[in-house]
């Protein structure tokens, strides 16, 4: 056993050096079976039960545009409540997943994710502004957020410019303390909340994906539109993960490279923020994962964090429908329960 | 159960303040003579204390100790008090009849006025917001932190708490200034009645007490007799939206509802306000839906719920279901007349 252990880790070893179209095929087609594994469970079981039978004829009278003979409120539960969530759960996770990934390579920090920056606070600040002042300020919660978000990557972006371009660690610092302030006034707000707005902004700062599913194709597109960015420059981040100079030498325009990731990223963020509020650990933990498995090359590591994160996420929200049913757990306590010990298992498998 | 008692009196006390009711502060001058009397009171400690001189300001300052300290040993050297156990089996020593009253919570603010004791009144929280003249009422912070100083400084002579969780540490160093706490933790509907008659007991407002509770418990029992027409429509309460926020079992809004001569989809879910599955309201099939007025719209995925497409969605004053005081009654009344509106329809609707 150990023999052969030992044998997948030097062949792993081997193949981490270099990326091959069959490799990324392969791993690309796993994990994509795996999110529509996930997908169907996710479908199948929640809150209430609804046979089988009755799904499938139900998501079959939604494409065909017939109407179906099962109870209406069973469409309803299934076509306007559990898979709008289901779908949602996909686009936020792979959304938090990328901009983890790109934070990580770009600002050569393990630790990144799509907090880091501030944006996650900057979206709370917004969506928490609009809840408390619900009555003067006729702005929906995930719009709010996404203005927090903007304004917060704006503001952490002209704060990281030194005299000398924009370094890694300036951003950084920049982002952390940007963080710190918001997060203190969004306290401050936290605390001055009446009994149940207080819970709801609770519930949003942990996360929550049991929103209005209105914005969502707006949301979608945002995300789809992060992703593709993040891709086209995965090689530059690539290369920018050796060292900015190499990359430099290398003729990778490092300065506009580091400008496109950094708003791809922090609008993958603020996108996934504004509707499901601030759901922790996916971004930090799935790109991890996905390296772990699969190597560092950027191009397999963007497009199998997408994968791996929507059906992360999904899962664990699958699981906050149905863990203590009727009631919902909030999915940010899932996704760490979750996924640190599979991320512990990764650990020790590949060490 | 205590937090859950502290989660519902933070739940009233703070949607109050923030709930905009816009009930203009100038409602205040129709309240009676007792205001005045209340107002020159403080604004004349003010005076004092912004003496300009600095000998007189230090001649203050000990006054003030000294006040203070005379007067902290309270039980055992004033003759006056009385012995009672709160709703929560604690000891306190109480002065026959308090005359500087503080209420740290909107539902015993309520109370004290409704048992004619508002001018004894001399410090509310900032959420205490009903009847206009408690509005006029010093503030001493809010329910989970108030202001010991400003207690003190009040020279309040009874504190009453609203179920005492979070507040353990105020409402000890208030004990140990020698200033009495009563804590209150009505739980039902009867329960909210035995602690008006409790509070009326110990601010020596014992008969007013009676006449209330008598009233109330009348117009309660009315009430029980029109909503007994053989059908308990099922009803779904929604406290919060995003996420969805319902009143579960622990929940006094469950007694209200169920005295309402209806059924709460929720009732069997544990904890007092649970976050609730989209899922199962819609599979529960609601004949009634409550929501808190001025509050969120009903989310668009129960729009097909009996309720809704029988326009039998309603908007309750959430003070009324939420603040454990004499206006629960009114809270009632409403609920029962949007749950069996044929029962009320002929006469005072």
């Amino acid at each position: 056993m150990t023999a052969t252990t030992a044998r997948q880790t030097k062949d792993r070893a081997a193949a981490a050096g270099r990326l091959t179209l069959r490799r990324l095929v392969v791993t690309l087609a796993v994990l994509l079976a795996l999110l529509i594994a996930v997908m169907l469970v996710s479908i199948a079981i929640g809150g209430e039960h609804i046979n089988l039978a009755s799904i499938l004829k139900i998501i079959l009278a939604e494409v065909t545009g017939r109407v179906s003979d099962v109870p209406p409120e069973q469409r309803t539960i299934i076509a306007d409540i559990r898979l709008p969530r289901v779908l949602m759960a996909i686009v936020v996770g792979s959304a938090l997943a990328v901009a983890g990934a790109a934070y990580q390579a770009l600002l050569r920090n393990p630790l990144a994710d799509p907090g880091i920056l501030g944006i996650s606070s900057g979206a709370a600040l917004g969506a928490i502004t609009a809840t408390v002042f619900a009555e003067s300020l006729p702005v929906s919660r995930p719009v709010a957020a996404f203005i927090g978000a903007v304004i917060t990557i704006a503001v952490v972006y002209a704060l990281g410019q030194g005299r000398h371009g924009s370094g890694t660690e300036r951003l950084i610092l920049a982002g952390v303390i940007i963080n710190a302030l918001l997060s203190s006034i969004v306290i401050f707000l936290v605390t001055s909340a009446s009994g149940v707005r207080q819970r709801s902004v609770l519930s949003w700062l942990i996360g929550d994906l049991s929103g209005e599913p209105r914005l969502m194709p707006l949301i979608a597109l945002f995300v789809v539109i992060g992703i593709a960015v993040v891709y086209v420059n995965a090689r530059s981040l690539n290369l920018l993960m050796i060292g900015e100079e190499n990359a430099s030498a290398l003729g990778v325009e490092t300065r506009r490279v580091k400008i496109v990731v950094y708003l791809a990223a922090s609008l993958l963020t603020g996108a996934a923020v504004a509707v499901s509020g601030a759901i922790g650990f996916v971004g930090l933990i799935v790109p991890h994962a996905v390296r772990l498995v699969s190597g560092s090359d950027n191009r397999l590591v963007v497009p199998a964090s997408a994968l791996a994160g929507g059906a992360f996420l999904m899962l664990a929200d699958t699981l906050a429908r149905t863990v203590v049913a009727p009631r919902e757990l909030n999915i940010g306590v899932i996704t760490s329960l979750v996924g640190a010990p599979v991320f512990v298992y990764l650990l020790r498998r590949t060490s | 159960m205590s937090r859950a008692g502290y989660l519902r009196e933070r739940g009233e006390a703070r949607e109050s303040a923030i709930g905009s009711r816009s009930a203009p502060r100038g409602l205040g001058r129709r309240e009676p003579f007792f205001l005045t009397k209340s107002g020159s009171d403080s604004s004349a400690f003010h005076r004092r204390l912004s003496l300009a001189s600095p000998v007189s300001r230090v001649a203050v300052f000990l006054i003030i100790v000294f006040g203070f300290s005379s007067c902290s040993p309270p039980a055992t050297s004033a003759p006056e008090t009385r012995t009672v156990v709160d709703e929560l089996d604690r000891t306190v020593h109480i002065p026959i009849r308090p005359e500087r009253i503080v209420s740290l919570a909107p539902s015993v603010t309520e109370t004290l006025f409704a048992l004619e004791a508002g001018d004894r009144v001399v410090g509310v929280t900032s959420y205490c917001d009903y009847p206009p003249a408690a509005r006029l009422k010093e503030s001493v912070g809010d329910t989970l932190k108030p202001s010991v100083e400003r207690i003190v400084a009040l020279r309040a002579d009874l504190v009453i708490v609203s179920t005492a969780s979070q507040l353990e540490s105020s409402v000890q160093k208030l004990e140990e200034l020698g200033i009495p706490v009563y804590v209150t933790n009505p739980r039902t509907v009867e329960g909210v009645l035995e602690s008006i008659a409790a509070i009326g007991g110990i601010i020596g407002a014992a008969d007013v007490a009676r006449q209330l509770t008598d009233k109330l418990r009348s117009r309660i029992s009315s009430n029980e007799s029109r909503v007994a027409d053989g059908t308990r429509p099922s009803v779904f309460v929604i406290l919060g939206t995003e996420p969805l926020i319902t009143a579960g079992a622990a929940s006094f809004i469950n007694d209200l509802v169920n005295r309402a001569g209806g059924r709460s989809i929720s009732a069997d879910v544990s904890g007092d306000y649970p976050q609730y599955s989209l899922e199962t309201a819609v599979a529960k099939q609601p004949e009634v839906i409550f929501l808190q007025a001025g509050g969120s719209l009903l989310p668009e995925r129960l729009k097909y719920t009996p309720a809704a497409v029988a326009g039998r969605v309603y908007r309750l004053d959430d003070d009324l279901l939420l603040r454990p005081g004499p206006r629960v009654v009114d809270g009632l009344e409403q609920m029962s007349a949007r749950i069996h509106p044929g029962a009320f329809k002929a006469s005072d609707r």
